[in-house]
């Protein structure tokens, strides 16, 4: 088949991004938008948009209803659904197969596979992927026994988590029943689902994910990318490839991906994650996430491969007869500039921005939906740009991005911005390498005001 | 460049030319690209963007007694429905006591107190959405 008539069941930069490619396709794009976002950029950029319920998430891009309705009335012939929301959804993905509207990523039996956490971890193990030491458990009796076994300090993670949402560090086991608590809401809120379980916690490591992409026969690796700049788990700054990664762990690693992909018949885009031990230097599998991830475009821009346009045509039932090996070139970095005040604990600030100025030029790309004047709702997440930067080397990146990011200015709420600046020009991340406790190492100095 | 935006290559064509400023009006609205020391920014908004009201919020001067908002987001007094609160009415409390969580952007954020006192009453309803700096407490008077 061919795609004529795209819906969009996404906002911000990610929709924007969609757009970009299906329009050049020649494909008509439709937006589903809240109410809070009918007057933003991707809207106005659409070729239609569609209503799909109120700001609330809950009602409109959360809502399988809302979004299928809306894009069964635009007459879709497919669906793209960004990442977040219902992305990884296989409910999602199987209403809309059923209201004859091509879901542009993984099966529904894919999704449902990779979604619970728990079940990825033991296909896996099984197929001889190394895992961390974990379980499940039903009460605090059993709970309190598993963490003795696993060891602390260890995680507690959501089962149908991802983006770090319902995960939290357990240091002592007094902790343990509060920190499953906050973890069971934060993952009821985000996912619908509060089941968590526990994995041991890893002193010093660095967070590696490998790219993949099916087109339901053959898969490819993309190579991967280190996501180590985190705070609460969420990711901040990414690039690929990973500094100093030993060619063999490399290869293995993307030997392991592709080793899960493959058992899966895997179809779209996805990112398996692995978690290095910089001091034994091993590597394990977390998660497998099921979408086109917000990091994408450091890929994409050391390959100089569109995923969304492979995406598309997979959906369309296109082999992509790739080379075995995709060709790498050069060092990407991507910093997510997001309306949070780092300074006090990355609060969320919404409000309305009153003025963004962006670098831009050769080497350079923006990914963001942001004018002047745009606002920033409280009701979704905080990422209002991605501004990436590709070099011949890891140190022309990080110039030039860091130079970018001394021209680029967000007013009226506030930013990330200042945060990058000060890790661009850390000794340590230009080493490279760092590992995901480099920020909170460095976030204490730099709040006590400490030189940029 | 992959996934690269249409005007991105104008943006080379620019630094060809001698120009300081290039003002394109796109569907995505008036773009202003402008050479700096360093690099060229691009700063765009809306054509048809309405002047923002301004809500010149008064700032209501503290009341010692109330414990308000630090953050917007949905204000719950439990951790998940059905559970008992964090604190009810005649409770007391320290700075550290948590007397909830905000929901913002997805995260669950713990509110504490910030002061101390005896809970008179909860100004806002469980489940509600706040903006920052809303009383959500009334503490009793000493």
């Amino acid at each position: 088949m061919t795609i004529r008539r795209l819906f969009i069941a996404n906002r911000g930069e990610i929709a924007l991004r969609i757009l970009r490619t299906a329009r050049r396709l020649g494909i008509t794009v439709i937006l589903g938008a809240s109410e809070a976002d009918r007057a933003s950029l991707p809207a106005r950029l659409a070729d239609e948009v569609v209503t799909v319920g109120p700001a609330a998430p809950g009602a409109s891009y959360l809502s399988i209803p809302a979004q299928i309705e809306a894009a069964r009335q635009a007459r879709a012939d497919a669906l793209h659904p960004g990442y977040g929301f219902l992305s990884e959804n296989p409910e999602f993905a199987a209403a809309a197969e059923e209201a004859g509207i091509r879901f542009i990523g993984p099966t529904p039996e894919q999704l449902a596979a990779l979604g619970d956490k728990l079940a990825a971890r033991a296909a896996a193990a099984r197929l001889g992927i190394p895992v961390l030491p974990g379980a499940s458990f039903e009460t605090a009796e059993e709970a309190l026994a598993a963490a003795r076994t696993i060891g602390l300090p260890l995680l507690v993670k959501a089962a149908a988590g991802g983006g770090g949402r319902g995960m939290k560090r357990v240091d002592e086991e007094a902790d343990l029943a509060p920190a499953i608590t906050l973890a069971m809401a934060e993952a009821q809120a985000a996912f619908g689902d509060p089941r968590v379980y526990l994995e041991r916690f890893v002193a010093r490591g660095r967070h590696i994910e490998v790219q993949i992409l099916g087109d339901g026969r053959d898969v490819w690796s993309f190579g991967d990318r280190d996501c180590s700049v985190q705070r609460r788990y969420q990711k901040l700054l990414e690039e690929a490839p990973a500094p100093h990664l030993p060619h063999s762990v490399r290869e293995a690693m993307e030997e392991c991906a592709l080793t899960l992909a493959r058992a899966l018949g895997y179809r779209s885009a996805g990112t398996v994650e692995f978690l290095f031990d910089v001091e034994s230097g091993r590597f394990y599998f977390l998660e497998m996430n099921a979408r086109l991830q917000v990091e994408h475009p450091v890929t994409e821009m050391i390959t100089g491969h569109d995923l969304v346009l492979h995406q598309i045509r997979v959906a369309e039932g296109q082999r992509l007869g790739l080379p075995a090996r995709i060709a790498r070139n050069g060092h990407a970095i991507e910093c997510r500039i997001n309306a949070e005040d780092w300074e006090q604990d990355f609060r969320p600030s919404p409000g309305r921005i009153t003025g963004a100025r962006f670098a831009v030029g050769p080497g350079l790309r923006l990914e963001s939906h942001v004018t002047d004047g745009t606002p920033v709702p409280p009701y979704y997440d905080s990422m209002i740009a991605k501004l990436v930067a590709w070099g011949k080397t890891r140190e022309a990146a990080s110039e030039r991005i860091a130079a970018a990011l001394s021209l680029t200015a967000i007013e009226g709420v506030a930013s990330t911005l200042g945060l990058h600046r000060r890790i661009l020009a850390d000794p340590e991340f230009r080493s490279g390498g760092v590992d995901t406790a480099f920020l909170a190492r460095r976030l204490a100095a730099w709040r006590a005001g400490g030189p940029a | 460049m992959i996934g690269a935006a249409e005007w991105e290559a104008l943006v080379e064509a620019f630094l060809a030319t001698p120009y300081r400023v290039l003002r394109l009006t796109l569907p995505e609205g008036v773009m202003v690209f402008t050479r700096e020391a360093g690099g060229v920014t691009m700063q765009r908004r809306l054509a048809a963007e309405e002047s923002e009201a301004a809500a010149a919020e008064a700032a209501a001067e503290d009341d010692p007694r109330l414990i308000r908002a630090p953050m917007s987001g949905t204000f719950y007094r439990a951790p998940r429905p059905g559970a008992p609160p964090f604190a009810v009415p005649g409770m007391r409390v320290g700075p550290e006591t948590v007397i909830g969580i905000i929901e913002a952007m997805k995260l669950m954020n713990a509110i504490p107190a910030g002061k101390g006192g005896t809970i008179e009453d909860f100004l806002v309803a469980d489940a509600t959405f706040v903006t920052e700096g809303t009383p959500l407490i009334r503490l009793a008077l000493p």
